[in-house]
């Protein structure tokens, strides 16, 4: 029954579609009017959400309480002796959408830009979802979202026949909090915790479920000069700049919070399901500060010998210091026999192997200095065929320090003693890489109607990196050796070779035949004299691409993407029981992405465009070729998805056009069954909107907008807790002056 | 009694029956031309040299660039790769280059989807740049003038990676502790263009990590470099609280903890 009422509502469909088709007699255009300057436009736009707003603001970035002002203005002033001043502007209270800027601009002079913009983007804090115990724990209830700003001075100075001078200051920060994956435990799952004799802390209950966040305070002041010239056929290219990032960012993580081991440990006879709230509620606040000063310098030529023969090439350098500091606050609520306590770096102490979450306090100073050149020539054999060498080398330079304070408490249960520990750990790395990538590239149009291309770029790099390692290995100090050395040798090779074929006015073909080659080798993997370590993957794929243009008013494009990849990881030199040196399959993944678009119009008044895209996508690694609870506990990660969106325009009367939007997206990579055995799960989720616009022209100078819709969106892998569904209202008027 | 509009069979057939209808009225009412976005009504392509006269400091350098390999010339006007992306120029040559005569793909994304299909369904998944609101645009991270498409790459004085860095600071380092994967690029593990996982991530769990990370292993073992990592998928993700955070570059942990 179903099928046939699909039938009927195809057939309806296309028959309208028919009658859409019908020719209509021309007559002469009567568009809207486009206003290029000393225009204003008002909007105000909601939603009467019902469900999470939190999620709807995340994937929507519209603010849940709506937003209204000017959502776009610009006037020209022509000031006197051919000056022109613009004022650019946007002010959308709700959405926090700023932007106003200033620019003069004076004919045969240049021009000068001042301005500022900052926009708002929305997270929803949430964490996972466990399925079996429909467990959902959204701790953190303040608002979460994060403003992108940037101040602006920029400028232009174009006298005629004198070198172009241009310059530019930004100063950019990013405020706010937003969420994290870095989730924390939690042992209130629901699933009964088999517990042996004795036993306090669960053994197979705990996930990672709950959600953190980082609090952004960062800020990055750039300023660069350059100045263009031309002599002769020479172009030269001069540029001197510097930048100061200063970044404290703060990350909350809670781990089982709302929990407690209790103190004396219940007593059970195995096997004993246990229920009871088994864990230690740690909290950690991780500070960050980055604050680095660069400054760089660049030279760039590009010179035309003849018709045939251009060379070009320069040299950057680029240097910097920086800052850097850390504190990790971790505190752990404790019951032990003096009662339940909360200790600075916490945790239960066993005995020697007990393993300490250190409380740190870190400061310490990094430097870089890089230098960058490349040199290379274009060929112009013939009017058909272009080819383009070069070279590029680097040296790139790294060291720092770092000294670590650490600091924990280690508490015995039966007693309440309370045990301090404390060690420095100073940490170091000396770093020089040496990239060589030779490049090519050649096009032919030698073929009548089509363009034939090929590049190819080979990066060799050998790398000398050499750390110091002073952590903590149990309770005391890690004696880790000075300065060991790691030799780290790339060859990566890209290459693609492809065409575009314009077979007639109405078909067009393109394809493309891509391919990566790279292997890593780091000799003294993990700081172990004689260990190694070798990654090579290969990705290769093809990008075929088709427009068609059946009639004049019809287009198509259909687009396929095909990328597969594979790494082999080889080992040698690990010697801990169990690890199996030599080769393993460490990636096989999988891409296929099928897009279609189609632009109709229809008539002369009404046009529908539509496109979508079907993807497959899987990425496996481990989960063939392992066995027993390994297997059990990995799948293969599925990342697929259909996204679709169709809108159809049209003229409803000389001064009005209307507007039905639609928009769809569906993932199902959702396994409910693989929470019993890992985390996090796939994406699932479906999404539909729907809205019907209008347009009217009120008069010459006055455009009024209208539109309506609905959102409906269901969120599998958050349990249905971020779902939510509603209407949609948007409202604007355009005035010009 | 709260009204909830709901997305219903009839809800479909009736409004699509009516959106039709509007259309149909549409048709046989209005000559008015409306064209699909982001098409000039009533322009006519004039040439690359058009686009010169103005714009030279673009269109010198517009044959090394990724998009010139594809473009062809066509009928009596030449070569016409800049008007592929910017819509046929005419009528803004006619008005002295005024703003609305033009398509300017900086301000909208929409005239580099029509190619770039794939990245059109990206941009519109829950995780992506705010590239679809407008809010960014593709040539932040692209130049579609001159060179490789993708900044950085080929024999460019820059590097892939400052394309995301320039915003992205804190993931940027250096690190005493670095994570290698950052020198093949923050594409190893993000979609830049979008994701259903959140974070724009390849892959939402320890997949990511596995790809380069696996280790031959015993019967039941799950080895990730020296260690059996067996029982920790059960946990979460590799970079779950209490494990790998630091999973950019730490200063402080060689395990790239925080």
């Amino acid at each position: 029954m179903k099928s046939l009422n699909f039938v009927l509502r195809t057939a309806g469909l296309a028959s309208g579609m028919a009658l859409l088709s019908i020719p209509v007699a021309a007559a002469e255009a009567d568009a809207f009017p486009a206003f290029d300057t000393n225009y204003i436009t008002f909007s105000a736009g909601g939603a009467d959400i019902d469900g999470s707003k939190a999620a709807y603001q995340a994937r929507t970035r519209n603010a849940k309480t709506g937003a209204a002002g000017i959502e776009d203005m610009r006037f020209d002033y022509d000031l006197k002796d051919k000056t022109t001043l613009s004022v650019n502007g946007r002010a959308l209270a709700g959405q926090e959408d700023y932007l106003l800027s200033f620019k003069l601009t004076k004919e045969e002079v240049g021009s000068v830009e001042v301005g500022y913009k900052t926009f708002r983007t929305f997270y929803d804090g949430a964490g996972g979802f466990f399925p079996i115990g429909n467990v959902w724990m959204p701790l953190f209830s303040r608002p979460l979202y994060v403003d992108r700003g940037q101040l602006f001075v920029q400028g232009t100075i174009v006298m005629p026949k004198a070198p172009v001078i241009s310059f530019k200051y930004t100063h950019s920060t990013r405020d706010g909090r937003k969420d994290s994956t870095i989730w924390g435990d939690t042992n209130l799952t629901g699933i009964p915790i088999l517990a042996g004799p004795g036993a306090v802390n669960p053994i197979a209950a705990s996930r990672k479920l709950l959600p953190t966040y980082v609090d952004l305070d960062e800020t990055n002041d750039a300023w660069e000069v350059s100045v263009r010239h031309k002599v002769g056929n020479t172009s030269l290219v001069v540029s001197v700049g510097g930048n100061s990032i200063e970044n404290r960012n703060v990350r909350e993580m809670q781990q089982n919070i709302g929990e407690l081991a209790p103190f004396p440990a219940p007593v059970f006879t195995a096997p004993t399901v246990n229920n009871e709230r088994a864990g230690s509620p740690r909290r950690t606040t991780m500070t960050q500060r980055h604050e680095e000063d660069g400054y760089h310098a660049s030279a760039t030529f590009e010179t035309a010998m003849n018709d045939k023969v251009t060379l070009f090439g320069g040299l950057q350098y680029h240097t910097a210091d920086v800052e850097i500091g850390l504190s990790r606050n971790f505190r752990a609520t404790i019951a032990s026999a003096t009662g339940v306590r909360e200790y600075a770096g916490g945790f239960v102490n066993t005995g020697a192997t007990a393993r300490a979450p250190y409380h740190v306090v870190a400061q310490g100073d990094l430097e870089f200095d890089v230098l960058t050149g490349n040199f290379g020539a274009r060929f112009t054999p013939s009017p058909n065929l272009a080819i383009e060498t070069a070279l590029r080398g680097e040296r790139w330079e790294d060291s720092g320090r770092n000294l670590a304070d650490y600091s924990s408490q280690g508490v015995t249960l039966a007693t309440g003693a309370v045990t301090s520990y404390a060690a420095q750990g100073q940490h170091g790395v000396n770093n020089v890489e040496k990239p060589w990538t030779p490049t090519l590239d050649v096009r032919y149009t030698g073929i009548k109607n089509v363009a034939l291309y090929a590049s190819w770029e080979y990066r060799t790099a050998k790398q000398n990196e050499h750390v110091r390692y002073e952590g903590l290995n149990g309770q005391t100090k890690r004696t880790e050796l000075d300065l060991i050395g790691k030799n780290i040798e790339e060859t990566h090779s890209n290459a693609k070779v492809g065409f575009s074929w314009a077979i007639n006015p109405a078909l067009n073909l393109r394809a493309e035949l891509f391919t990566k080659d790279h292997e890593n080798d780091f000799a003294g993997y993990d700081d172990v004299v004689g260990r190694d370590y070798a990654l090579n993957y290969d990705i290769y794929g093809t990008k075929l691409t088709a427009v068609v243009k059946p009639t004049n008013a019809v287009s198509l494009t259909s687009r396929y993407v095909l990328q597969r990849g594979k790494s082999a990881i080889f080992h040698s030199g690990l010697t801990t029981n169990g690890v199996i040196n030599g080769t393993v399959d460490g990636n096989d993944s999988t891409r296929h992405n099928f897009s279609e678009g189609v632009t109709w119009n229809v008539s002369k008044a009404v046009y529908v465009q539509a496109n979508g895209s079907v993807v497959f996508d899987q990425i496996q690694t481990m989960y063939p070729w392992i066995s027993g609870n390994a297997k059990r506990n990995l799948r293969n990660s599925d990342n697929n998805y259909v996204t679709a969106d169709a809108a159809v325009g049209f003229s409803i009367d000389r001064n009005t056009s209307g507007l039905i939007q639609g928009t769809y997206y569906r993932a199902n990579n959702y396994d409910a069954s693989y929470a019993a055995v890992g985390m996090p799960l796939g994406a699932s989720a479906q999404e539909t909107t729907v809205s019907v616009g209008v347009r009217r022209k009120l008069t010459e100078k006055t455009v009024l907008s209208a539109k309506l819709g609905y959102v409906d969106s269901k969120n599998a892998t958050r349990g249905g807790y971020a779902d939510f569904r509603g209407p949609l209202a948007y409202v604007s008027v355009q005035h010009a002056f | 009694m709260t009204f909830r509009p709901r997305l219903n069979k009839n809800t479909l057939v009736f409004g699509g029956v009516a959106a039709w209808g509007l259309l149909l009225i549409s048709c046989v009412a209005v000559n008015r031309t409306m064209l699909a976005p982001p098409y000039i009504a009533g322009a006519n392509l004039v040439g690359n040299k058009g686009c010169a006269e103005c714009h030279s400091e673009v269109t010198d350098h517009f044959s090394s660039s990724t998009h010139a390999k594809v473009a062809l010339a066509e009928g009596n006007v030449g070569s016409t790769g800049c008007e592929a992306c910017h819509g046929a120029g005419s009528l803004h040559v006619k008005a002295g280059g005024t703003r609305s005569t033009i398509v300017n793909p900086g301000k909208s994304p929409e005239a580099c989807f029509q190619c770039h299909l794939d990245k059109r369904g990206q941009f519109n998944l829950p995780n992506a740049h705010a590239v679809a609101t407008g809010q960014m645009s593709c040539s932040e991270c692209h130049d579609p003038h001159r060179g490789n498409a993708i900044k950085g790459t080929g024999a460019s004085l820059h590097t892939q990676n400052e394309s995301c860095t320039e915003c992205h600071t804190a993931q940027k380092g250096p690190f005493i502790f670095k994570h290698n994967a950052m020198k093949e690029g923050c594409t190893s593990c993000h979609n830049p263009h979008g994701s259903v996982n959140q974070k724009m991530l390849n892959a939402p769990d320890s997949n990511l990590c596995l790809q380069c990370h696996a280790t031959g292993s015993s019967p039941g073992q799950l080895f990730a470099g020296g260690r059996d990592h067996a029982g920790n998928p059960v946990n979460g993700s590799c970079w779950a609280a209490g494990c790998h955070e630091g999973i950019h570059g730490s200063n402080v942990s060689h395990a790239l903890r925080y």
